[in-house]
Parts: structure tokens; sequence; C-alpha cells
């Protein structure tokens, strides 16, 4: 069973009469990327800023690498974080910002920070103040002060805001490479659910500050794949028919239900070989999903998505 | 801990407003000296200066405002220690103190870069006390360039360099760092508690310009309304100590005055040190 380095229980924020973030509970295991889906004000942030300690939860519990309460100052210097903004000295060059967060890890190696200026293509930036940096640059650079300190666990708020498709490119590699190199555990929050869908294992959907859905992306796929769906009251007499039609791929979702992956495109027969096996088929539609109008669907908010 | 100190020391020596704010100092404390040398050779200049100190010996109310008078007597040499003596009375080095502290203290939470160590710290309130430490560092300094300024200024401006009796001048001198560093402690924490840099700013200005006294005379005056009695506010602050703190002042009266510093210096600091640990990073 895979270790988990993040678990929350029932994880709540309250400013005020307003609940940003309720009763999340949350697994989140070792080397996955965790992708945190929801729109804006949807308590993303709110929830990674708990995570990063960055805000103290209302109620419930965070516990990471197996620690809890008191002990969670001992791990904290094991997590990395871009929440929001990169927060960033202006007149200070992307070295020297870097330079700061190496002194508060008391990090004194040898080319460290040209390493990480390398691995966020920040290496020619040079003199150049961070104040006159493109959205990209400081984007980047905060990624790179994320990773001062070698992090277990890096918490990645909306990374790709703001860069071009080439810098997305460079990000998402980025993130690829450390996740496969590394073994780092990344939570990654975004409202860009396809670039998303590139790069994370697992899967949260937040709204309205509920954790809505947990699931894996294997599991995320299936449901978004193309499928014929039956709308039965006998499932279980479907199984023989499929299987003499030579139909291997399928699944019984539930008493009322089945999805059939394999020769779709022979739903004229498949109807004839149910109806003529005595079976009452109510309905019989083809369906795909793009991950966009899943989740669309699964928090109701058609008129408010925001999807790319 | 001492990575924290480290890492904010670097982050002072590569401000650039700590720089400008010593340079414009020294230009200040060159042009207080140049003025004080120009009436000092002026014999009614000079008698009036005497007057004015003889006044405020005896008074226990600050003046509104800045200026600077200096304690020697028509007829005989300034010393460093007059002119030092008088500067910091007047809260020049105060000043830049104060401007100094709520910058520094407040950048990594203007900027957001506390987003990127404020959660990574077993104790957040150590992120204050490394910035104590290192207002003190700077305190200390903006005091050596204070005197180093003041020791060329009066061999150009007066033509000779006494410096008065040392071992006084080291009192007042040590004294008046912790009244100052009181100072910047009690600036530092209004900036982290407030979060907002210009009313942070005006506060401490007007600190430096003796407007607090406006208020310890409303405090003052309340209560001997109603409890009929006379308090004296004034000398129980930093501010008030900065100013009172005689040239050749008692052990009594130093030791009082440090006293006062260390008290404030340490209540400001850990209340803002528990503000800071307790409320979340935005």
């Amino acid at each position: 069973m895979s270790q988990m380095i993040v678990k929350t229980q029932e994880l709540t924020k309250q400013y005020g009469h307003h609940r940003a973030v309720s009763s999340i509970s949350m697994r989140v295991r070792k080397g996955a990327v965790y992708g945190l889906i929801g729109r804006n004000g949807a308590g993303k942030t709110t929830f990674l800023k708990m995570l990063a300690g960055l805000a103290a939860p209302t109620k419930g519990e965070i516990e990471l690498f197996g620690r809890k309460g008191r002990e969670l100052g001992a791990v904290r210097s094991r997590i990395g974080c871009l929440i929001e903004a990169p927060g960033i000295y202006g007149n200070m060059t992307a070295y020297d910002n870097l330079d700061l967060k190496c002194r508060f890890f008391g990090i004194r190696k040898k080319g460290y920070i040209e390493d990480i200026l390398k691995l966020i293509g920040l290496s020619d930036s040079g003199k150049k103040k961070t104040k006159n940096f493109s959205l990209g640059m400081k984007q980047r650079l905060g990624i790179g002060l994320a990773l001062v300190g070698e992090p277990d666990l890096l918490l990645l708020d909306e990374p790709i805001n703001g860069l071009d498709p080439q810098g997305i490119v460079e990000v998402r590699d980025t993130i690829m490479r450390l996740n496969q190199e590394r073994n780092m555990t990344i939570v990654i929050s975004s409202h860009i659910l396809e670039e998303l869908s590139k790069i994370a294992t697992d899967y949260g959907i937040i709204h309205h500050g509920e954790l809505i859905q947990e699931i894996t992306r294997e599991e995320l796929m299936k449901r978004c794949v193309e499928r014929l769906e039956i709308a039965t009251d006998t499932p279980e007499m479907v199984v023989p028919v499929l299987d003499t039609m030579g139909i291997k791929r399928y699944q019984i979702v539930d008493s009322g239900h089945v999805w059939i992956f394999d020769g779709i495109d022979q739903s004229p027969t498949i109807n004839r070989e149910l109806v003529q096996a005595g079976i009452a088929v109510k309905e019989l539609k083809l369906c795909s999903e793009k991950l966009e109008n899943y989740y669309l669907n699964l928090t109701g908010g058609g008129s408010h998505a925001e999807y790319h | 801990m001492l990575n924290i100190i480290r890492m904010d020391f670097a982050r002072m020596m590569r401000s650039k407003s700590q720089y400008i704010l010593w340079i414009v100092m020294a230009g200040l404390l060159i042009l207080t000296t140049a003025t004080m040398g120009s009436e000092f050779r002026d014999p009614k200049a000079s008698a009036e200066n005497w007057a004015t100190i003889q006044d405020q010996a005896g008074e226990s109310a600050e003046n509104l405002g800045m200026y600077v008078t200096i304690p020697t007597k028509p007829g005989e040499k300034a010393t460093l220690y007059d002119l030092f003596y008088g500067n910091v009375q007047g809260k020049v080095e105060a000043i830049f103190v104060v401007i100094f502290a709520v910058l520094f203290a407040a950048s990594d939470i203007r900027c957001g870069y506390i987003k990127n160590i404020g959660g990574q710290c077993k104790r957040r309130s150590s992120l204050v006390l490394s910035k104590a430490v290192n207002l003190l560092i700077y305190t200390v300094l903006t005091f050596i360039i204070a005197l180093l300024v003041q020791v060329v200024s009066n061999q150009i401006f007066f033509g000779y360099l006494e410096i008065g009796p040392v071992s006084e001048l080291s009192a007042y001198v040590a004294v008046q760092i912790l009244l100052h560093y009181a100072l910047a402690l009690i600036v530092m924490a209004i900036a982290i508690m407030i979060s907002n840099n210009l009313i942070s700013m005006t506060l401490a200005i007007l600190m430096c310009m003796n407007m607090t006294m406006l208020l310890y005379a409303m405090i003052e005056k309340g209560i001997h309304s109603l409890f009929d009695k006379n308090v004296d506010l004034v000398t129980h602050t930093v501010t008030g100590s900065i100013s009172f703190l005689q040239a050749h002042g008692s052990s009594d009266a130093l030791f009082k005055a440090s006293l006062v510093a260390v008290i404030y210096g340490v209540v400001f600091t850990t209340v803002s040190a528990l503000v800071f640990q307790r409320r979340d990073i935005r």
C-alpha cells in the first residue's frame, strides 16, 4: 500500500461568516502528482495555504509525513510551496532571491543556485532585477524558490498562470521530471483542466470549499472515455450476451446500467442481440465526456465554468 | 535561528535604503554642525542657545517638532559630546532608525517573500526575533557612522576636535543606542501588526517629532482629573527618555533610561512575535 504523505481530516477554514474550506478529508500518496481542480474561489488556495503552514485551520487536522499536531513543525522544512503570485524581492536579482532562501536553510553548496536557475530556465537572467521580469519569469522563479531545500512535497498553486505556451510546456516538463527523477510528491492546483490531465496521477475536485470527489487518473479516464451506455432493469442478463458477441471490455455500473467500451460502432447489432435475448433495453446511447464536461457536470456549473 | 538571522542580515546589507538613509543622515549631521559652527562664532546666537538649554533643563514638557541645540556654555569649546548630544536629543538619528525599521520589518511581508519561508519555520516568531537582532546591528552601525561623521564635521566646521569626557560620552552613547534600539523595536512591532507602510511610517515619524506628547498630556490630564494624582508619563517613555536624558546625567538617570528601553523593547518584541506567530500569512 502506498505511503500517504498528506492526510487531512475534516479540514475547515472559516473567515468570519464565510467558510472557505469545508471539512476536507483528503489523501495524497507518496510520489503522486495530485491535481486539485476547482474554479476561482472554490477554496484551492486556502486549502494549500493550510497545508503549507501559512494559514491555521479553524477545525480539523493535517498529517504530513506521518506527523501531526505539534510535531508538524519538525517536517515543515520538507515542503516547498508557490502560493498565489510569487513572493520575490523586486530590487534583487533571481540569484539573490534564491540565495536568501539558501541562507534560510543553511545551504552553502557551490553551484546549488546555478543548478536551480538552470532547472527553471533563468540561467541567463544575470543582473536583471526581478521587478523587470515578465510574469512567466517571475512564475518560474517562484517555482525555483519552492525547490530550494530539496523538498519532498511541493505545493503549487496555479503555477502555469500567465505563462506562454512554451512556458507551460517547460513547467509541465519540469514538474514531471521532478516527480519521476526525484520521486517528489506534488500537489498542483489549476483551473486549466487540459493541462492538469497531462501530468496529474490523482485528482481532487473542490467546489464551494468542499472536496466533492477524489479520483485517480485511470478512473477519470474511464469515466471520460467513449462508451455505449445501456439502461436496463436486468444488467446481469446483458453479460452473457456480450460474452457471446466477443465483447470483453464492459462494466456493470449499477443495478440499472451497463457501460460497453468495445465495439461501440456496433450499437445496432448489440441492441438487436439484447432484444432477441429477451432483455428489455430502456435506453442505448453513445457517450463521451471531455474532462471539462465531466468537471462541469459534477459541479453543475456550466455557466460559470472556466476551461480552455 | 542563526540561519534566519544570516538571511535577514544579507537582506539588510543588500538593501539600498540602508545606505541612502545613512548618506542622508550624514548630510543632515554635516548641515547641523555647519549651522552650529557659524552660530557659535556669533556671541549673540551662542548666548541665545545657552539660554534655551537652561530653560529646557528645568522643564519636563517637550517641544513639538525637531530641533537641535547644544549644551555648550558661551566662551567654552564645543565638544564632540555636545554636538552628538544635541543631534540625538533633536532625534536626528532616531528618524533614520525608525524609517529603516519600518522598511526592513515589513518588506518581506509587503512583497510576499514571507510566503516562501513563513510556513517552513518551526516557530514563525523566530522571523520577528531575527529582524530584532538585525535592527540592533543597524542601530549600532548608525551610531558609529553618526559619531564618525560628527568627528570629521567638528574638525571642519569648528576648526578643532574636542571630545569631552570620554567615559561620560561612552555611557551616554551606550544608553542612547539602547533607547534608539527600543524605538526601532516599537516601530517594528507597529509595522508588523498594522501591515500598512503608510500608517506605520507616519506614526514613526510623528513619534520622532514628539507628537506623542499630546497623547501623553491628555492621559496625564485624565489621570489627574479621575484620581487627583500628578503623573509624569513622558520620562517613562522611550521617546521621552531620548529627549530628556541629560548630557552629563547621573548614573541613576542612565539606569532608569536603560530600564525603560529594555522594558519597552522586550514587551513590543514579544507582542509582535506572538501576533505574527498566530496570524495567517496572506
